[in-house]
């Protein structure tokens, strides 16, 4: 990075150019202030909930925790990205059968680290335990987990079974 | 009931789960400032000076407020006794002292810092009995009582009850503070509208926040409006005014719109905690095992300021029976002062540490008279016909039998079916309840258009649970015969939508959904007006189904609903209503009230938990193996929502049970204000099925398609079906919450000795 210039973030895909007040902006700010995606939220911003959940190149990451200028050769996936793929509509579409939220602060970051999860295994099958392991970074404190578990297994038997469907309408 | 069992989608579900809904602190709107508030470090203190001078003058600062600058008016909703900003004297570790607005939030929390505050420190008290009873009383409001509130209720005769009683236990247990640890930070955005003041915000009560912001600021009432965004949780935290009055007083002072949101540690060191509390409970037991006198003293601590304690203290006297028939009672419920953050309402308010607390009660007396633990409540269950402390009639069944004999059942299959071969420890335990559903006031207002399409407007607040969002449409598509997709819902504004109390109460689906059969109610009549001039038959022979009007025997003579929703227009006006709701008051007999402010529960319902449990001796860690929740509210409208109400309140229960305990520590900080140090229970915490079980067999004559509230009661029962379970495996348990592993290790110690 150089300082006076703008810092250059790859976000689901497309190059976003983003002013830093100061050198120090963490990911989550960058993403929901400098690219206007507000679906990653800040829970606590110490890294505990999981709320903020994006992939770094395709690994689940707290972005509270990152600093943008640390991942400007990273390709960072939000879940306004992760929804967009078969993979991501297909587990938004069980989250939504399965009453797997509530109030919905927590879910998007549920959907991108279940998103990953699914992308590593897909093909094969995963159990319950793989899925509560996964997701022991995200907190909820309205649904009491059971239907996310349900949610993210039915995703997995659908990617075995073939290609996941895209989203239907609600 | 032809589309409420149906398996209906939550029509906010998709937006939420994709991250495209709003939260507060997802809206940006032009020329919006960032207000962060100054707090006190210390418990109490005089304030000396607060200079402001370096602060104004830090980039990008558009102003700086302390008290001297504002409106010198308190709030607070039974007591106003809380400045927006402490004047002269500051009472708790997190009081707000200055606030300052800026262009970024950076800019605001270094221009924070800046502000230099000199604080001649004061005597202070952060222990509950010392500021309710101590020898040196420190006043935390100067030259007032501690006893913000003092609560008694008395039935019969219970001291002579006791003197003469065949067997008389007591028990004390203390209960902790817990934050309701929504997701979502607290926050709020003021944005003046040239008349008045506009405000965007997490609440869970707006037209609350509408009247209180309207008071606070000497503006009308219809000049103030409030709209609620998706909500990222509230479980209560978020009834409280919160920082709207923080960021409408900087809004007001720089003309621009102010955003104000919580960091999480601030949101945990300075919102409104569930209260910790100590109870004492005496109870005279005839040898037959029939309960003669209940007795009760209970203290709440409501921190610096009373907030929602002065009704919490009711809830807390109301509970104190639990669902039992006890002839007589004398409660007494207190209220108290300290100098720590200001608690408040948290699901079940007043009432959960009061379940804990009266089920481990009966346990012990159980124990001392020797009697099965079952036994002794189907001895006292109170029934159809006995009143209950307040002297409230029970004029329906009472289920609580019933959903009791399940779990029991229930627990002999765990007991039987459980093959511990990891060396730990199982107990089996279960607790009763019984709970009420608020019948507080909600309006409604429905229209139906040309395309028989509907437009249902409710002052009700969608908290997550769907009852909004889910519920009230399929209580209005069951009155007219429509499905739920063609009615559109209009909600989460106060100046789009009449009146409602704020979700709160397990009221959602009662009290609003009641306004909305009634404003249904007025549609259908007026539909059938003018079918029954197109038709030429009596209203009274019409009935609305699948989107049509039919006649009743005839059901080839039929109009569809838009035929008929057009004619109407054309003839006599538009298909609109509205309709108002508030439970009837309940006659109360037979007992002496003072200062009850909960004083019915008006529709009663009955719970019932059970648990196994297994338990590591070495380490005292509690793990919740297997867990059934049986819960008689009526009828179950949306039997998918009513089931994510129970198991996400269960694992909330276990929270509180087991790991949850918002600490201060003796200077008044809150030593754990992070979800490291504040464990809330994560995936791996929670039984990997909580059964769930409703009994349906006491349909609400009064509730919309029979429903009862069920918001509530699934967080009451954990911590005594696991206290009872801990009990059964070890013969005695901690007398405070929560179970952590330090206090049941002590146990295990102390019986091994």
């Amino acid at each position: 990075m150089i300082v006076g210039q703008p810092l250059q973030l790859r976000v689901n895909g497309t190059v976003h150019d983003i002013e830093l007040e100061e050198p120090d902006v963490l990911l989550i700010d960058a993403i929901r202030s400098g690219c206007g995606l507000t679906g990653t939220k800040l829970g606590c911003g110490t890294g505990d909930c999981g709320a903020c959940t994006v992939l770094i190149d395709g690994m689940p990451a707290n972005s509270c925790l990152v600093y943008a200028v640390e991942v400007v050769d990273s390709e960072i996936e939000t879940v306004e990205g992760v929804a967009a793929t078969s993979l991501g509509a297909a587990l938004v579409d069980r989250i939504v059968v399965a009453d797997a939220l509530q109030c919905g602060f927590c879910t998007p970051g549920i959907v991108v680290t279940a998103s990953a999860l699914l992308r590593s295994v897909q093909g094969s099958a995963i159990d319950d335990a793989a899925v509560r392991c996964a997701l022991a970074g995200n907190l909820c404190r309205c649904t009491g987990y059971a239907p996310i578990v349900a949610a993210v297994l039915a995703t997995a038997e659908v990617a075995i079974a073939g290609p996941a469907r895209g989203a239907t309408g609600s | 009931m032809n589309s409420t069992r149906a398996k209906a989608i939550r029509r906010d579900a998709r937006v939420r789960a994709t991250g495209e809904v709003r939260y507060t602190d997802d809206i940006v709107v032009d020329g919006m400032l960032y207000g962060v508030l100054v707090r006190s470090p210390i418990a109490a203190g005089r304030i000396v000076s607060i200079e402001t001078a370096a602060a104004a003058s830090s980039p990008g600062v558009v102003c700086v407020l302390t008290a001297a600058d504002i409106t010198d008016r308190c709030f607070g909703n039974y007591v106003k006794d809380q400045p927006i900003l402490a004047r002269d004297q500051v009472r708790f570790v997190g009081d707000p002292l200055a606030m300052v607005a800026a262009t970024s939030q950076s800019s605001a929390r270094r221009a924070a810092a800046l502000v230099e505050v000199v604080l001649d420190p004061l005597p202070y008290v952060v222990d509950l009995a010392l500021a309710a009873d101590g020898p040196r009383m420190v006043c935390v409001h100067a030259g007032e009582d501690n006893e913000v509130e003092l609560v008694t209720i008395q039935r019969g005769d219970p001291a002579g009850a006791i003197a003469t009683a065949h067997t008389t236990t007591t028990t004390r247990i203390t209960t902790q503070r817990a934050h309701q640890a929504y997701l979502e930070p607290r926050a709020a955005l003021a944005i003046p509208t040239g008349s008045g003041l506009s405000i965007i915000m997490s609440t869970q009560q707006p037209f609350g926040v509408r009247t209180a912001i309207a008071e606070l600021f000497g503006l009308p009432e219809s000049s103030v409006d409030v709209q609620v965004p998706a909500i990222g949780g509230g479980f209560g935290g978020k009834l409280h005014l919160g920082l709207a009055p923080h960021a409408a007083a900087m809004a007001l002072a720089t003309g621009r719109p102010v955003q104000v949101v919580c960091s999480r540690e601030e949101d945990m060191a300075t919102a409104n905690p569930r209260e910790n509390s100590i109870i004492e409970l005496t109870t005279a037991i005839d040898a037959d095992g029939i309960i003669r006198a209940r007795r009760a003293d209970i203290i709440l601590d409501a921190g610096a300021y009373a907030t929602d304690t002065p009704v919490l203290a009711s809830m807390a006297a109301f509970f104190a029976t639990g669902p039992y028939s006890i002839d007589n009672v004398d409660v007494r419920a207190r209220a108290i002062y300290t100098n720590t953050c200001p608690t408040g309402s948290f699901r079940g308010p007043g009432g959960t540490q009061m379940v804990h607390a009266v089920e481990t009660h009966l346990d012990e007396v159980a124990d001392a008279i020797g009697l099965d633990r079952g036994e002794l409540r189907r001895r006292n269950f109170i029934r159809r016909g006995q009143r209950g402390l307040t002297g409230e009639l029970m004029v329906a069944e009472t289920s609580i039998e019933e959903c009791m004999d399940i779990v029991l059942q229930r627990l002999d299959e765990y007991r039987t079916s459980s093959d511990p071969t990891d060396g730990r420890v199982r107990g089996y335990g279960f607790a009763c309840a019984w709970w009420s559903t608020l019948g507080t006031p909600s309006a409604a207002t429905i229209e139906m258009h040309d395309d028989a399409t509907i437009t249902l407007s409710t002052g009700a607040t969608e908290i997550g649970s769907g009852a909004v969002s889910m519920g009230l449409p399929l209580i209005v598509a069951d009155v007219l015969g429509v499905e739920p997709d063609a009615i559109s819902l209009r909600s989460g504004a106060t100046n789009g939508a009449p009146f409602d109390s704020g979700s709160r109460g397990s009221r959602t689906m009662f009290a609003a959904g009641n306004a909305c059969v009634l404003a249904a109610e007025e549609i259908a009549r007026q539909l059938k007006e003018e079918a029954s001039l197109l038709l030429e038959v009596a209203p009274a022979d019409l009935v609305l189904t699948h989107g049509r009007v039919e006649v009743v025997g005839s059901p080839t003579v039929t109009l569809p609903l838009s035929e008929v929703a057009a004619s109407a227009k054309g003839r006599s006006g538009p298909l609109v209503a509205s309709a108002r709701y508030r439970a009837e008051l309940v006659p109360l007999e037979g007992s002496t009230l003072h200062n009850v402010r909960f004083r019915a529960l008006g529709e009663p319902t009955f719970h019932c938990h059970g648990v196994e449990i297994a338990i590591d001796t070495e380490t005292g860690r509690i793990e919740v193996c297997r867990y059934i929740a049986v819960h008689e509210v009526g009828r179950i409208v949306n039997p998918v929502g009513a089931r994510g109400q129970v198991e996400g309140g269960v694992v909330q229960g276990i929270g509180y049970a087991l790991t949850e305990h918002l600490e201060t520590n003796d200077r008044g900080e809150i030593r754990n204000p992070n979800f490291v140090d504040y464990r809330i229970p994560t995936i791996l915490d929670v039984p990997p099925v909580i059964e769930t079980v409703f009994v349906e067999s006491n349909a609400s004559p009064r509730g919309p398609l029979g429903a009862k509230g069920l918001g509530e009661p699934p967080i009451l029962l954990v911590a005594p079906a696991i206290g009872a379970a801990l009990r059964d495996a070890l013969g005695r348990i901690p007398n405070q919450l929560p179970f952590d592993p330090a206090s049941v290790r002590a146990i295990v110690e102390g019986a091994s000795r």
